[in-house]
């Protein structure tokens, strides 16, 4: 029995073992020796160089090498903050430093590529090799103070400039800045490294007048810019001395900056006479225009300068003749015992003033306001009468006549004084007489008898009226009247070439030294003889819009042309000729002791008449 | 599942103590069989064609395992009764630096058997030569294992089946008396039927090949053993 047991006891051990060794045991894994080479993967950077010092914002390439796989993928980041992700291996990014601290800061690529081992995590896309380069570079912000200007020479034309000695190099870019002479920067143009090395600029662009140079230093943050330094410079003027009136000589002198430009060129239109590009030079000259020209306005031209890089415009004022000291006046006259010319004037106040002027020089000797006028419409003539050395002055209401030698008025002559019920007439003083004038059409017209008061005339109107500065003579209802021993007898009725009546005139002037008329109906301008009414056509034109006469008793004709624009007729009756001048704008010149006056002010000394 | 193995020895020997009386013998054999699993090794090589990015290694495949049989022998009866553990399994793998894939399948039958005993030598020989004729059921179950560790990141699952496999066999066995005991030498063929290797956590589940087909184990083989007949 204790046999047994033992036996039984020997089996359970056996089994036991035998149970616990049977389970099954798997072969070792398969294993796969694989040899994993690491690349030899390398930076190049174009732009950039480890812990360099930057002070602006740039682009920077890169281009990784050794590396065969086509995957792959890079990170950029600054100051480990992501600013570029390529899947390429060479690209480029924006380094960025603005909104970077002065100081350090670091430039990191993070890439990655699988390792195309063959190995299970390659296959499954899961192996990698990484690596990381890291870069230092600093920003600087901060700017030097700009070096400025040493001296600035004005040789040949040229300009020349000398730097000051640049002791702080710390900026990005230096910068000529150029001021024209109304304060206004006109370029700025950056300075070559040649130059900046030898602290020499040879500006040969410039041509504006009187420049002003300072040198502005910057970077990406800032810019300061140093004084500026004035070169004070003569301008080119022009001169227009009129050669006939329909030619001229322009006359010009050097342009301070001659040297740094090559062509001045001129390119004059003048109404329907073309326009041409004449062609000048830079130091100075002489050029003739063979075109008309303007009198009584300042014109703009423009004088253009130019070569390879540099185009500019001169826009020059120009005008025919000098200025006169008053402006917009209604008429002038020359008083030959005094010498002294006097001209009338109606201000903005409806003033009436009377300026003496000094001869030749045109100065204002002195003036007088001899009246008011409610408004500028009641002004209706100024003349002068030269056997009485008096000027009259026709406006409604009344007739005053000055004393050009006292410098005072001698009369006043005023409608109700000779007809209460035509009290708003114009009123026209003539010598022994005063013609009161309703002024409007159909309107009554009277001429009295100062030293009596009596009515001499009377008629209602059917045409305009005109009269003689003395009442010798009269036009109205298309007839010449003539005074005639105290009386107004009609003389002769008008007619043009085609023996027509004019059944009203435009435009009218009497001459007491010529003893003439000079009218204008029908496109025709017609000059009668006084004497014997001989009438001759003196000139044809569309329209003319004064007449008058010359101080030595020419008739001076303005009149518009269709074709060839605004001219001024003086008809020599010795002669039979017209002599004529272009002029700007319907004004109504006056031709005196051979200056030519234009009411807006302006006047010259022309022979163009005489010769 | 050793626990399990164990439980069932423990029963055995109990037993054995309770017929003591009747003209019984223990039997204790240490077993090497062959195994056919022909659907098994087909499937597996399904799996490692289904795996393209590595080249996969067989590394198992369902070859020869050690097993045990402990049983009863009346021979009365001229039979015995036996319970018989084996298991053998299926693995391909692949690994490098990297990391490692690994298929497994761990396959274990419990069989339990009877077997009719011809004997074939004399009566008054001590040593005794026999025929067995066997008929039995077997409990197989699969353990099917995945893993894979790749730069670290393991992961694995594990699917387990089961089916129930009827088989017969033929052996003959040679007791040689020693001491007290018979040394037991056997050779043999059984010839096994596989079922429906059924999903572990619902039954209604079997496995299938890609093309449709069932998969079911094949426990046919050859089989050898030594062993002891401890008389009671």
């Amino acid at each position: 029995m204790i046999m047994k047991t033992k036996i039984h006891l020997l089996l359970f051990a056996i089994s036991v073992t035998l149970l616990y060794n049977c389970s099954y045991e798997f072969q070792e894994d398969s294993f796969n020796d694989i040899n994993l080479i690491e690349p030899n993967a390398n930076i190049s950077l174009t732009g950039f160089i480890n812990g360099e010092e930057t002070s602006s914002s740039k682009t920077v390439q890169y281009n990784f090498t050794g590396i065969s796989s086509n995957e792959f993928e890079v990170i950029v980041k600054v100051d480990q903050k992501e600013i570029h992700r390529n899947y390429n291996k060479s690209g480029e990014f924006y380094l960025y430093i603005d909104e970077l601290s002065n100081g350090q800061h670091e430039l990191t690529f993070e890439y990655i590529f699988p390792t195309n081992s063959g190995s299970l995590a390659d296959n499954l896309n899961g192996e990698f090799f990484t690596g990381t380069n890291t870069y230092n570079f600093s920003v600087d912000k901060s700017l030097a103070e700009p070096f400025g200007i040493e001296k600035i020479d004005h040789l040949n034309g040229s300009i020349y400039i000398t730097l000051k000695t640049i002791t702080d190099p710390n900026f990005d870019e230096a910068i000529l800045v150029i001021k024209n002479e109304h304060d206004f920067i006109i370029e700025e143009r950056p300075i070559s490294s040649e130059d900046l090395q030898d602290l020499k600029i040879h500006d040969n662009k410039t041509v504006t007048y009187n420049p002003s140079f300072a040198i502005k230093v910057k970077n990406a943050f800032a810019e300061k810019t140093s004084q500026f330094v004035l070169l004070p410079t003569e301008k080119m003027t022009f001169k227009i001395e009129p050669l006939t009136y329909s030619s001229f000589k322009l006359i010009y002198n050097s342009h301070p900056f001659y040297g740094n430009f090559e062509n001045l060129t001129f390119d004059y239109t003048y109404k329907a006479s073309g326009s041409k590009v004449h062609s000048l030079n830079p130091q100075g000259g002489e050029t003739i225009i063979p075109y008309g020209y303007y009198f009584g306005e300042s014109f703009y031209e423009i004088f253009k300068l130019s070569k390879p890089g540099v185009s500019e415009n001169l826009h020059v004022q120009l005008q025919v003749g000098n200025n006169l000291p008053i402006t917009n006046f209604k008429e002038i006259f020359y008083v030959k015992s005094i010498n002294k010319y006097f001209a009338v004037d109606v201000n903005n106040s409806n003033d009436i003033i009377i300026y003496q002027l000094k001869d030749e020089t045109f100065e204002i000797e002195k003036s007088k306001t001899i009246t008011s006028i409610s408004f500028s419409t009641d002004f209706n003539s100024a003349e002068y009468d030269y056997s009485t050395e008096k000027i009259i002055i026709n406006l409604n209401e009344k007739s005053i006549v000055f004393n050009p030698i006292s410098f005072n008025t001698d009369n006043t002559y005023t409608a109700s004084d000779f007809d209460a019920n035509k009290s708003s007439s114009d009123v026209y003083y003539r010598g022994n007489y005063v013609i009161l004038e309703e002024p409007w059409f159909s309107g009554e017209v009277s001429i009295f008898e100062i030293s009596t008061g009596l009515e001499k005339f009377k008629a209602q109107k059917t045409t305009s009226f005109f009269s003689a500065i003395d009442a010798s003579h009269f036009y109205v209802n298309g007839g010449i009247y003539k005074l005639e021993s105290g009386e107004f007898n009609f003389q002769y009725i008008l007619k043009d070439q085609y023996n027509n009546t004019p059944t009203s005139l435009d435009v009218m002037a009497f001459d007491k030294q010529s003893n003439s008329a000079v009218y204008h109906f029908n496109s025709l301008t017609y000059y009668l003889n006084l004497s014997d009414y001989n009438q001759t056509n003196i000139y044809q034109t569309a329209q003319v819009f004064e007449v008058s006469y010359t101080n030595e008793g020419k008739p001076f004709i303005n009149s518009d042309h269709y074709s060839a624009g605004n001219k001024s007729h003086i008809y020599d009756v010795d002669i039979n000729d017209t002599r004529l001048i272009d002029t700007f704008a319907e004004q109504s010149y006056r031709y005196i002791n051979g200056y030519i006056f234009s009411p807006n002010g302006f006047y010259f000394k022309s022979n163009l008449y005489t010769n | 599942m050793k626990k399990l193995q164990l439980i069932l020895i423990l029963f055995v020997f109990s037993t054995v103590k309770i017929k003591a009386q009747n003209n019984i013998s223990g039997i204790l054999e240490v077993n090497y069989n062959s195994f056919s699993q022909n659907n098994l090794k087909d499937f597996q090589n399904q799996l490692k064609n289904e795996i393209t990015e590595v080249n996969l290694s067989v590394n198992d495949e369902f070859g020869s395992n050690i097993g045990y049989t402990v049983g009863v022998q009346v021979e009365s009866l001229k039979a015995q009764f036996f319970l018989s553990y084996n298991t053998t399994g299926g693995k391909i793998s692949y690994s490098d630096f990297s990391g490692s894939i690994r298929l497994t399948q761990l396959l274990e039958a419990y069989s339990l058997g009877s077997e009719y005993q011809l004997r074939l030598s004399d009566e008054n020989r001590n040593d005794t030569f026999y025929l067995g004729l066997r008929g039995i059921i077997n409990f197989s179950s699969m353990e099917l294992e995945s893993y894979s560790n790749i730069l670290g990141n393991e992961s694995g699952q594990v699917v387990k089946f089961n089916s129930v496999d009827f088989g017969l066999g033929a052996r003959l066995t040679y007791d040689i008396p020693i001491y007290v005991f018979k040394l037991r030498l056997n050779i043999g063929y059984d010839l096994m039927f596989g079922g429906q290797l059924r999903f572990g956590e619902n039954s209604d589940f079997y496995l299938e090949n890609d093309r449709g087909e069932e998969v079911k184990t094949n426990w046919s083989g050859f089989r050898s053993g030594i062993g002891l007949v401890i008389p009671f």
